[in-house]
């Protein structure tokens, strides 16, 4: 357990009691977080849920691959809104229509990702950062404006709420955050087994050095590709999840803006593992709530706080630096 | 008609090149694209305003003002936040110039407020007229002045023993360090001229359309950024021509194609131009031509 082994004894450290001892009381925690809060606050550990899920699915990309992108919001909003549009339009009044709906958000995410994966073979990262930007505008713009599919900057409203059958329905923040944090826990688990296993570390070995990856014979090519693709996936999950959360989908939450506070998360948290996003985002989540009482300040002193810890801590907090 | 958007678009494509020329040259020098440059520009427009409009003072003090006070902004920006990260992966730069962005937004915001506020009319709005074209002055004007700053900075650059020595530093840090030269001094002179450069563009573009508000400067820095890539970064021409091009292909696109994609056709011509060249019109990884 590398994150606390500094902090305990000598016998503490290998005890594999005292690891499930911890893994125990950590589960316990989650399952029973939401009963003390208050509506609010469970609604800020849902988001933060969502978040961390597009923070790791962005992370994949720029901290295991080494590929700067800025539109993990696109994906995010295309997930979203592949998710509204099949249970209102294609599919409505039907109870399976939303997890249907998630093999389609999947095989949709994929293709834009891999459509978006071509340039990166071509250019270079800072330019291939900027097509993606580009691309993120490019998603933003066409939701905003396709007004007979996506109800433009009116948004689409009304999307129902999970369920299952007719007994078991997701309508109140709990019940929410059970459905967002096994998504949550399981995309960890996905990421902890990729990130060990030969595609992950081959992923790692394009971002140290492209050169020696390929004379070993990874395909970079291909590595790229697949990086990127899993990225976008994510991220629609993230979008799969929202969409019946908030139940009104609005351009507004998947701008540039959006994409830059995932990017920041990331770096700010530590890329390249899993544990760093996840304490980015909740930092960044927690930080605007716990600096409420100053209110109007509360950007300004969220920005300088930001800038302190880059300056201060360049790699992220959790993260490593290189050399 | 065309010939009409055309001259549109080069006054404000003119703009977005001088912008550009700004971002082209921190990266050219420190590998850094600092997107609070946007955010200078704003200041460079509110220091105007505040000059003409709050004190009262002439035209000449407030273009004075914003020079000197937008060269401080730069200078401060790279002993704040740039110096201390020297050295720091390229991305963790990024999102410090993310994070400084937002706050310099911020101050803005507190010092003058949220709202849109009308700038000054300081030039004459008269115009005339060649056939069906109609030119301002102010056009013109914004015309002359952007080249002869940029023609001043090339001049600068490839022409005096200053400029040199920023040519070094782009080139190689260290080696410039061996032979003599202090690179800290250097890139101080840079964000200054940098700075004062995107600050005079700010005053320009709210004198012509006559208002600014505090987040006028990012959507003018992400274009100036598009620019600066699709000329070739570390180019100063390749800079000023690509806001020339984004700013000819914008109104072009507003009046013809689809003004509500208009954020996007500066994305899409450089994916175009990328498509082409990878790295840009110009592009080399020098501050070069």
């Amino acid at each position: 357990m590398p994150l606390i082994n500094f902090a305990l004894k000598e016998k503490y450290q290998q005890s594999i009691t005292f690891r499930y001892v911890i893994l125990g009381l950590l589960a316990v925690f989650i399952i029973l977080l939401p009963f003390p809060l208050n509506n609010y606050q469970r609604h800020i550990i849902n988001m933060a849920g969502i978040f961390i899920i597009l923070s790791l699915s962005l992370d994949v990309a720029i901290g295991w691959t080494g590929l700067i992108h800025i539109a993990p919001a696109a994906f995010y909003g295309i997930g979203a809104y592949t998710s509204g549009l099949f249970m209102l339009r294609v599919m409505p009044n039907s109870w399976f229509a939303y997890w249907l709906s998630l093999p389609l958000v999947v095989v949709f995410t994929g293709l834009t990702g891999y459509l978006v994966a071509l340039p990166a073979l071509r250019l270079r990262g800072l330019f291939f950062a900027v097509a993606t930007l580009g691309f993120g505008e490019l998603v933003f713009t066409t939701l905003n404006n396709w007004v007979n599919l996506t109800g433009g900057p009116y948004g689409l409203g009304g999307i129902p709420r999970p369920q299952i059958a007719s007994f078991f329905v997701f309508d109140n923040p709990i019940k929410f955050y059970y459905l967002i944090y096994f998504f949550v826990i399981m995309i960890c688990i996905l990421l902890f087994r990729l990130m060990k296993g030969p595609t992950g570390r081959a992923w790692m070995a394009v971002r140290e050095d492209e050169l020696a990856a390929s004379t070993i014979r990874i395909n970079i090519k291909r590595a790229k590709i697949e990086a990127l693709i899993t990225s976008a996936i994510l991220s629609g999950v993230a979008g799969w999840l929202f969409a019946p959360y908030v139940s009104y989908l609005s351009p507004s939450n998947f701008t540039l803006g959006e994409s830059i506070l995932i990017l920041t998360m990331v770096i700010v948290g530590g890329r390249g593992n899993l544990i760093g996003p996840i304490i980015g985002t909740l930092l960044l989540f927690f930080l605007p709530e716990i600096l409420r009482p100053i209110a109007v300040y509360r950007f300004l002193l969220y920005g300088i706080i930001l800038c302190v810890i880059i300056i201060l801590r360049p790699q992220g907090l959790l993260g490593r630096l290189k050399k | 008609m065309l010939l009409q958007q055309i001259a549109n678009g080069l006054t404000i494509g003119s703009v977005y090149g001088l912008v550009a020329i700004g971002y082209t040259l921190i990266f050219g020098v420190l590998r850094l694209i600092n997107f609070a440059h946007g955010e200078v520009y704003m200041f460079g427009a509110f220091i105007a305003f505040t000059s003409i409009s709050i004190l009262n003072r002439s035209f000449i003090f407030a273009i004075l003002a914003v020079i000197f006070g937008t060269a401080l902004l730069g200078y401060l920006m790279d002993k704040v936040v740039y110096r201390p990260m020297r050295g720091s992966p390229r991305i963790s730069l990024l999102v410090g110039s993310l994070a400084l962005s937002l706050v310099l937004r911020n101050i803005a915001m507190f010092s003058w407020g949220s709202r849109t506020f009308p700038f000054p009319p300081v030039f004459p709005l008269t115009s005339f007229r060649i056939g069906d074209l109609r030119i301002t002055y102010l056009q013109i004007g914004i015309l002359v002045a952007s080249f002869l700053l940029a023609s001043i900075f090339h001049l600068f650059i490839y022409k005096t023993k200053l400029g040199k020595a920023v040519r070094a530093v782009s080139l190689n840090y260290k080696m410039a360090s061996v032979l003599g030269i202090n690179p800290n001094r250097i890139i101080v002179l840079i964000f200054a001229f940098g700075g004062a450069l995107g600050g005079i563009a700010g005053v320009i573009v709210s004198s012509f359309y006559g208002s600014l508000s505090f987040d006028m400067g990012t959507a003018v820095g992400l274009r100036a950024f598009v620019a600066c890539i699709l000329g070739g970064i570390g180019s100063i021409y390749g800079a000023m021509l690509g806001g020339i091009i984004i700013g000819i292909a914008e109104t072009m696109a507003i009046a013809y194609i689809a003004p509500s994609y208009k954020d996007v056709i500066a994305f899409i011509v450089l994916v175009l131009v990328l498509f082409f060249k990878p790295t840009g019109l110009f592009g080399k990884k020098e501050l070069m031509i």
